[in-house]
C-alpha cells in the first residue's frame, strides 16, 4: 500500500487521527518545508504494513551504567529492557493532541492506545531507549509518551540503530511532558541505514518552571528529519535544541521547528551545525512567534554550516514573528568552508588531509556534545560521533 | 639534504621568489636574513607545501625526491618541520591529542607501531619540563588563546616530538624575552645531531650567537644577494643591508 492516497483505512487504529490527517492533508513537493526531500516520493513508496520480523534484543550487550528500554521494529519489549522501580509504564485511552504536523497524525493513525512511560523520581542513572530495526519495505510508526514527574530530572537518550531498513520509513512520535520544575535533557543518536528514512516527530510539553533540553545528532538514513512543535504557555519555561547534521553522498536531513511563546518569561533556543559533504542537503526551517503576552522572554535561533564540497547544500530559514518589544530574540545563519590555515597546519605536522578534515569536523561538534551535562551521556555522545 | 634550484614563486597575483638558489647538507645550519617583505617566509612556506604558494619555475629536491610531488602531510613526514612566523589558533584540538596524533601519523608512515600512552606523556612531559614549556600549555587547545612566547614554545614541542630532520625555523625568537629565546636555542640544539640541518629565519643576532650559523645568506627581492660565514650576520648587525649596499627599495 502507499500512504499519499491514504489507501491504509483499514488499518486505522484511531480514527480522531486519521480523520486530521485527512483534514491537514500530506506535505507535498510544493510544501515550502519539504522542498528539498521528495516527500511525495516518501509517501507513494509501496510499504508493508507489518513487520513481524523477531529481532533477537537477548543478544545486545546492555551497558550497566543505563537503563534500557528496547524498542525493536517500533514494538516496546519489557521482557529484555531493565527499568529502575520509578518508571513505569501504561497504556491509556487515546488523547491524539492537536498537531499541525501531519505526519504526527499518520503515525497515530495506527495505534490504538497511548504508550506512557512514567518516570517518576530523579534517574539515578541515563535512561537509555534502544530503537532497532530489521525491515525492509517497511512503514514503521511508534509513539511513546514519556512523564517526567514534578520537581524531577531525568536524561533520556534515544539511540537509533538498524540491521536493515531497506527502503523503510519510520516516522516517530515522541510527546514528552516535564512537569512543573522539572528538566528533562534529551539525547537522539542517528545512524541508521542509508536506504532507510526516519522521520522524528517531537512535541514537548513543558510546564512552568520546567526545562527541556534536545541534542540531537543525525548521521545516517537517506533521509531524516525532525519536525518539533513547542507550546511555551506556562511562565519560566524553557526549551533548547542543539544539532549536529553531518551527511554525505546524496544523504538529506534537517530539523523543523516552531516555538511559539505563549506566557511570560519563556525561553526559546535553537542551534544546528551542519557538515555537508559531496551533495548532500539540509534544511533548518525554523520559526519562532512570541505572543504579546509574553513578555520577557527569550528566543534564539543559530544555523552553522560547514560545506565540503560544491555540490553541497543548506537551505536556512530562521524566522522570527514578534508581537511584544519586551524579548530578546535573535537569529543567524552562517555557511562556509573549514578554515584553510587550521588544516595546513595540522597537515604541516604530518597529519593527511582526511584525518586532519576529521579532527577539525570533530571540534565543531565538540561545541555540541560539551553542552551535554551528564558525564556518561556526554562520552556516548563522543563516542558516537567518532564512529 | 635540500637542493633549490631556481626557484620562482607567485603568491597570488605576485611573483615573490625568483629563481633563487639554495643548497644545505646534512648538519648544516643556515641563517636567512633580509628586509620585511622580502620573501624569507615565504621561501619556507613554499618548501613545507603551504596553499598559497605557486611554484611558477625552479625545483626543490629533499632527499631525492622532488617536493612538488609530495603532500604537505608528507613533506612533514619525510623530516621538513616547519615552525610558524605566527603559529594557527585551533579551538575544540587539545594540545596533547594534536601532538600524539601527529607522532602516530609520522610512526605510520615510517610503518611502525602506534605509541604506548603512558610512554609518550612521559616523554612529552619530561621534554616540556626540560625546555620550560609549561605543562598547562599541554591541555589547553592548540595554540588558543596562546600568548605569542607560548606559541613559539609549543612549535618547539612539536619538534621535540616529531623530530625533524630538516627545520625551518620562521622568526622562532621573535617577540620572545631572553630566557624565552635561550629555552628555544637549547631545545633546538638538543635535536642538533650533526645529521640534522636547520635552516632559520631571525632579524636578531641574539639566536644566532646560541644555534650558531654555519652559513648566512641574505635574501633580497626574491633572491639571495649575498651569502657568507657568522661574521656577514655580525656585519649586518652593525651597518644594516644598506651599509652592506643592499638597496631597500624593492621594485
Ligand atoms: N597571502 C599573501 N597575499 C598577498 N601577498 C602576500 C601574501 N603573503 C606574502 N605576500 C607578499 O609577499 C612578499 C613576501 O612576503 P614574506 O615572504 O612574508 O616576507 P618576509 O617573510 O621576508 O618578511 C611581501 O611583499 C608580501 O606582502
Ligand atoms: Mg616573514
Amino acid at each position: 500500500m502507499t500512504l499519499a492516497n491514504y489507501d491504509f483505512s483499514q488499518s486505522v487504529k484511531d480514527q480522531d487521527a486519521y480523520k486530521k490527517l485527512k483534514e491537514i492533508g500530506f506535505p507535498t513537493r510544493k510544501t515550502e518545508e519539504f522542498r528539498e526531500f521528495d516527500i511525495d516520493n516518501i509517501l507513494s513508496n509501496v510499504y508493508k504494513l507489518n513487520c513481524d520480523k523477531k529481532i533477537e534484543v537477548a543478544e545486545y550487550i546492555k551497558d550497566k551504567n543505563f537503563y534500557t528500554l528496547f524498542i525493536a521494529n517500533g514494538m516496546i519489549d519489557f521482557v529484555h529492557s531493565d527499568l529502575p522501580q520509578c518508571i513505569s509504564f501504561k497504556t491509556k485511552h487515546k488523547n491524539t493532541l492537536e498537531s499541525s504536523n501531519s505526519l504526527y497524525h499518520l503515525s497515530e493513525a495506527f495505534i490504538e492506545h497511548d504508550n506512557i512511560l512514567f518516570i517518576n523520581d530523579n534517574l539515578d542513572k541515563p535512561l537509555k531507549i534502544v530503537n532497532m530495526y530489521d525491515a525492509r519495505e517497511s512503514f514503521l510508526p511508534t509513539c511513546l509518551h514519556i512523564k517526567l514527574k514534578e520537581g524531577c530530572k531525568a536524561e533520556v537518550i534515544d539511540l537509533f540503530e538498524c540491521i536493515c531498513l531497506d527502503d523503510s520509513f519510520v516516522n516517530i512520535n515522541r510527546v514528552f511532558y516535564a512537569e512543573e520544575n522539572s528538566m528533562l535533557n534529551y539525547v537522539k543518536l542517528q545512524n541508521l541505514d542509508l536506504k532507510s528514512i526516519l522521520i522524528c516527530n517531537y512535541i514537548p510539553k513543558i510546564s512552568k518552571n520546567a526545562t527541556f533540553n534536545s541534542i540531537s545528532i543525525d548521521l545516517g538514513a537517506r533521509t531524516s528529519l525532525n519536525i518539533t512543535s513547542v507550546l511555551l504557555d506556562e511562565i519560566y519555561s524553557s526549551f533548547s535544541s542543539d544539532g549536529i547534521i553531518r551527511l554525505d553522498e546524496h544523504q538529506r536531513a534537517g530539523n523543523i521547528a516552531s516555538m511559539e511563546h505563549k506566557a511570560e518569561h519563556t525561553n526559546s533556543n535553537i542551534t544546528c551545525k551542519h557538515i555537508l559533504d559531496d551533495s548532500s542537503r539540509a534544511l533548518f526551517e525554523v520559526k519562532s512567534i512570541v505572543k504579546h503576552d509574553a513578555k520577557f522572554s527569550k528566543t534564539f535561533q543559530n544555523s552553522q554550516t560547514i560545506l565540503l564540497k560544491d555540490g553541497a547544500r543548506i537551505n536556512a530559514n530562521p524566522k522570527l514573528i514578534l508581537d511584544t518589544d519586551e524579548l530578546e530574540a535573535s537569529h543567524g545563519a552562517t555557511t562556509g568552508s573549514l578554515n584553510e590555515d587550521e588544516l595546513y597546519y595540522l597537515m604541516s605536522r604530518g597529519i593527511d588531509e582526511k584525518k586532519s578534515t576529521r579532527i577539525l569536523i570533530n571540534a565543531i561538534e565538540l561545541q555540541v556534545i560539551d553542552k551535554i551535562e551528564n558525564e556518561l551521556v556526554r562520552e556516548l555522545a563522543l563516542k558516537f560521533i567518532e564512529g | 639534504m635540500l637542493k633549490i634550484k631556481n626557484l620562482s614563486v607567485q603568491i597570488k597575483d605576485k611573483i615573490v621568489l625568483k629563481g633563487l638558489d639554495l643548497d644545505i647538507k646534512p648538519g648544516e645550519i643556515h641563517a636567512l636574513m633580509g628586509s620585511n617583505g622580502a620573501g624569507k617566509s615565504t621561501l619556507v612556506k613554499a618548501l613545507s607545501g603551504h596553499y598559497d604558494c605557486k611554484v611558477t619555475d625552479g625545483e626543490m629536491i629533499y632527499k631525492d625526491k622532488n617536493l612538488q610531488e609530495l603532500s604537505v602531510s608528507d613533506r612533514a613526514n619525510e623530516g621538513i618541520f616547519m615552525s610558524f612566523q605566527n603559529p594557527t589558533e585551533i579551538p575544540g584540538v587539545n594540545n596533547m591529542y594534536f601532538l600524539k596524533t601527529a607522532l602516530n601519523e609520522k610512526r605510520a608512515y615510517h610503518k611502525l607501531g602506534e605509541i604506548n600512552i603512558a610512554e609518550f606523556l612521559k616523554f612529552v612531559k619530561g621534554k616540556a619540563k626540560e625546555f620550560n614549556v609549561g605543562d598547562k600549555m599541554l591541555k589547553r587547545n592548540v595554540n588558543e588563546g596562546f600568548s605569542g612566547g607560548e606559541k613559539k614554545k609549543n612549535e618547539l614541542l612539536q619538534m621535540l616530538v616529531l623530530e625533524p630532520d630538516l627545520l625551518l625555523l620562521d622568526e622562532i625568537d621573535s617577540g620572545l624575552d631572553v630566557d624565552a629565546i635561550k629555552a628555544i636555542a637549547n631545545g633546538v640544539n638538543s635535536l642538533l645531531d650533526g645529521k640534522r640541518s636547520v635552516l632559520m629565519i631571525t632579524h636578531y643576532d641574539r639566536l644566532l650567537e646560541l644555534i650558531k650559523p654555519d652559513f648566512v645568506h641574505v635574501l633580497h627581492d626574491g633572491k639571495i644577494v649575498k651569502s657568507g660565514d657568522y661574521s656577514l650576520a655580525l656585519e649586518i648587525d652593525e651597518k644594516g643591508f644598506e651599509g652592506l649596499g643592499i638597496n631597500h627599495d624593492i621594485s
